[in-house]
């Protein structure tokens, strides 16, 4: 009897068998019934987009955003012909300064440029909200959820959805319009547009995009001489000493991390390993992206900062992978895996170039200026991408790194050191995209170049809640001089008025506020009053404070509840106080503004205008970012709806 | 972002609503129904911790 040996294959290789050839079915008739329907699809898209166009004055519309260009600079160095494309461009069309929001805060500004209405009737009033029961902090542009399915095992919590994701940025944007319509948008980068919403047309979402960890930005330093300790913006870490070189645990979302070591090779070179892969570092310059699983995606840029006598090494924030994004950062969601495919990873937190790290000293100014062109060479790959793909329709894209890098480096602008030239050189640049995007422009093509504020110094610091404590507005619990952050030490029962963020100013109004005592019928006089005293207000011989507003009287919407109750106009060289900001009260009122943070914009709107080009003759006197949208759509033959409040400048 | 859900509502409500919710700004009666509902949301939802809320600013530059 000879022996058989029989193998068996059990159901499981039946069920993989079947499950793959079902899926190769499905997806061959799928193929097959849209290269059927195709036909009728694109007829049916061509009349759509037939009727729309006949009325239309521009096949194409190329919006190109500069966030925080600043006119009087632009205006000098155009003059000085360091700008010629800004100058060309001004001279065979129009340029002019843009009227902005009221604050001039690129969340507020930006929402107005989409929506066509002022805050009160898109709901952005600052970077913060504050929760009216509880005076907590929130942003005031997306809300982002965690799920709470969520399996426990041990220490670990395993979410079984995607965590619930709204944008509180209210009314509809122009691109949706424009969709509504059958006419496509390419939308990237304007800032409030996340979580990515559906319309026709592509978006990548902008600022206010989390890192995987949930924050604004949060990046790891790691040294070999360091303990584990909190710094603004990030977590100090240590490297520990192993195997000949240095360990580390990259933390992730929750309580997971990915370890590395870094260690010098055979060839003296520093090498990465992490994930199952080794990267050659090069001391001062910047991995490139670096793909890992938390389990979620995730994407770091590793940079060796100093090799002796310790180790220390900066990691960017833990960002959303673009290839396997944890987060709705696009429209269709599957836009931004398409572009890291087609032109490679990038960076996708909301304010990728991390100002607090360099603040901190994580990173130098060379380093900054380093990712600050990382990021911006991205955007740029980006944006003409979508330009040699835009036939008709809208490409927009905002370049935030002029906003940036002015914040960081405006202290140096005046002077004559190694960093004096730098945001000349960044606006030269801007110019250079500028010259580059014209070459897409034809007679059918309308280009705007606009910024959505400008820039002055910020030296000084105001704390208005210390002014209020000071002048009998604010209380603090019995002995305390000082309260804490977001409120800490306040009484409640005895405060009227009181600030965080960058602007706004509130009443403690009862039935609004949870611990609310001013009457309904005493806020318009303590407003009145609260204008009277704080309008002009001196920092010694120093005008600190230009003009407040009634936010009743500048705003109209149906969102005006939720709206500061005053807001304050800084004089430029002055802003609210770092302390100020997260709602702390400090023995003093003025302070000086020592960080490498020395440029901003959150001051009197009508110090800090925007500004406008286009290669169309405009003649509209006082043009403002509310404007924009009505314009564009009036290039393509739609009438403005009836609730936006701008105007079209080009009839 | 989760996608949109129905509701079915009254006609005869929706068309009152209808003829008002552009005077007063929003963008359409989706807007106008989703704010009425945020409003009472407000009042009824229990926020995250204040420490969870502080953790989500982190990072962001006008901020310390």
């Amino acid at each position: 009897m000879s022996w058989q040996v029989l193998a068996y294959i059990g159901p499981g290789a039946g069920f993989a068998f079947l499950g793959s050839f079902l899926a190769v079915v499905l997806s061959l008739l799928a193929s097959f019934v849209s290269l059927c329907i195709w036909p009728f699809r694109m007829l049916w898209l061509a009349l759509r987009r037939k009727g729309r166009f006949g009325k239309a004055r521009a096949k194409k519309v190329i919006v190109l955003g500069l966030d925080g260009l600043e006119p009087k600079l632009t205006e000098r160095w155009m003059a000085e012909g360091k700008l010629p494309h800004l100058r060309g461009l001004a001279e065979g069309g129009f340029y002019g300064r843009l009227r902005t929001t009221c604050p001039p805060l690129s969340p507020v500004a930006w929402s107005t440029f989409a929506t066509g209405v002022n805050p009160g009737a898109h709901n952005i009033f600052d970077f913060l909200n504050r929760n009216l029961r509880t005076y907590a902090p929130e942003l005031s542009s997306a809300r982002v959820t965690k799920s709470d399915r969520v399996w426990k095992i041990g220490k670990w919590e395993i979410p079984l959805s995607r965590p619930s994701v709204e944008l509180r940025r209210k009314s509809k944007p122009f691109w949706e319009i424009l969709g509504d319509s059958g006419i496509g948008s390419t939308i990237l980068r304007i800032p409030i547009t996340f979580p990515a919403v559906p319309f026709d047309g592509k978006l990548l979402s902008a600022m206010s995009t989390p890192d995987l960890r949930g924050t604004q930005g949060s990046f790891s330093w790691f040294s070999s001489d360091s303990d584990e300790s909190s710094v603004e913006g990030g977590v100090k870490l240590p490297l520990t000493c192993a195997d000949g070189g240095w360990r580390g645990d990259l933390p992730g979302p929750g309580s997971t991390s990915v370890s590395f070591s870094i260690e010098i090779g055979g060839a003296g070179d520093w090498v990465l390993r992490i994930a199952g892969r080794a990267w050659n570092l090069i001391p001062g310059e910047y991995s490139p992206w670096i793909r890992l699983s938390f389990p979620a995606h995730g994407i770091v840029r590793f940079l060796l900062t100093k090799t002796e006598p310790t180790v220390s090494l900066y990691v960017t924030p833990v960002e959303i992978d673009p290839e396997n994004p944890a987060l709705p950062i696009s429209h269709p969601a599957h836009y931004a895996v398409y572009l890291a495919k087609l032109l490679g990873s990038f960076a996708t937190l909301g304010m990728a170039e991390d100002t607090w790290a360099l603040n901190e000293g994580a990173i130098d100014e060379d380093s900054f200026l380093k990712q600050a062109k990382l990021i911006q060479a991205e955007r740029e790959t980006m944006f003409f991408s979508a330009l040699d793909r835009t036939r008709r329709g809208v490409a927009a894209c905002v370049f935030d790194t002029t906003d940036r890098m002015q914040h960081m480096f405006y202290r140096h602008l005046n002077g004559d050191g190694r960093y004096s030239g730098v945001i000349e050189d960044l606006y030269r640049d801007m110019d250079r995209i500028v010259g580059r995007a014209l070459t897409y422009v034809d007679k059918n093509t309308t280009i705007f170049v606009l910024s959505d504020h400008g820039f002055c110094s910020f030296r000084r610091g105001v704390n208005l809640n210390s002014w209020l404590h000071q002048n009998g507005y604010l209380a603090l619990q019995p002995g305390q001089n000082e309260g804490g952050e977001y409120f800490e030490g306040i009484d409640w029962s005895r405060t009227r008025a009181y600030t965080f963020g960058l602007s706004g100013l509130y009443l403690n109004l009862q039935g609004r506020e949870g611990q609310g005592i001013v009457k309904a019928g005493e806020a318009e006089q303590l407003r009145t009053e609260l204008v009277e005293r704080l309008s002009h207000l001196m920092d010694g011989a120093d005008l600190a404070i230009q003009a407040v507003y009634e936010s009743n009287r500048i705003y109209r919407g149906p969102y005006l509840d939720a709206a500061p109750d005053l807001i304050v106009g800084y004089a430029p060289g002055y802003r609210a106080s770092w302390g100020a900001a997260v709602g702390r009260v400090t023995e003093a009122v003025f302070e000086d503004n020592n960080k490498c943070w020395s440029g901003d914009h959150c001051v009197d709107p009508s110090a800090v205008p925007g500004v406008l080009f286009t290669n169309q003759r405009c003649a509209a006197p006082n043009p403002g970012i509310e404007d924009m949208a009505p314009t564009i759509l009036r290039l393509f033959g739609i009438d403005p709806p009836s609730w936006m409040e701008g105007r079209a400048l080009l009839t | 972002m989760k996608g949109k859900t129905t509701v079915k509502l009254n006609t005869a409500l929706c068309d009152r609503a209808r003829k008002l919710v552009e005077t007063v700004g929003y963008s359409g009666l989706e807007e106008f129904i989703e704010h009425a509902m945020e409003r009472d949301l407000a009042r009824l939802e229990t926020s995250e911790s204040k420490e969870e809320l502080l953790r989500k600013l982190q990072g962001l530059g006008y901020l310390k």
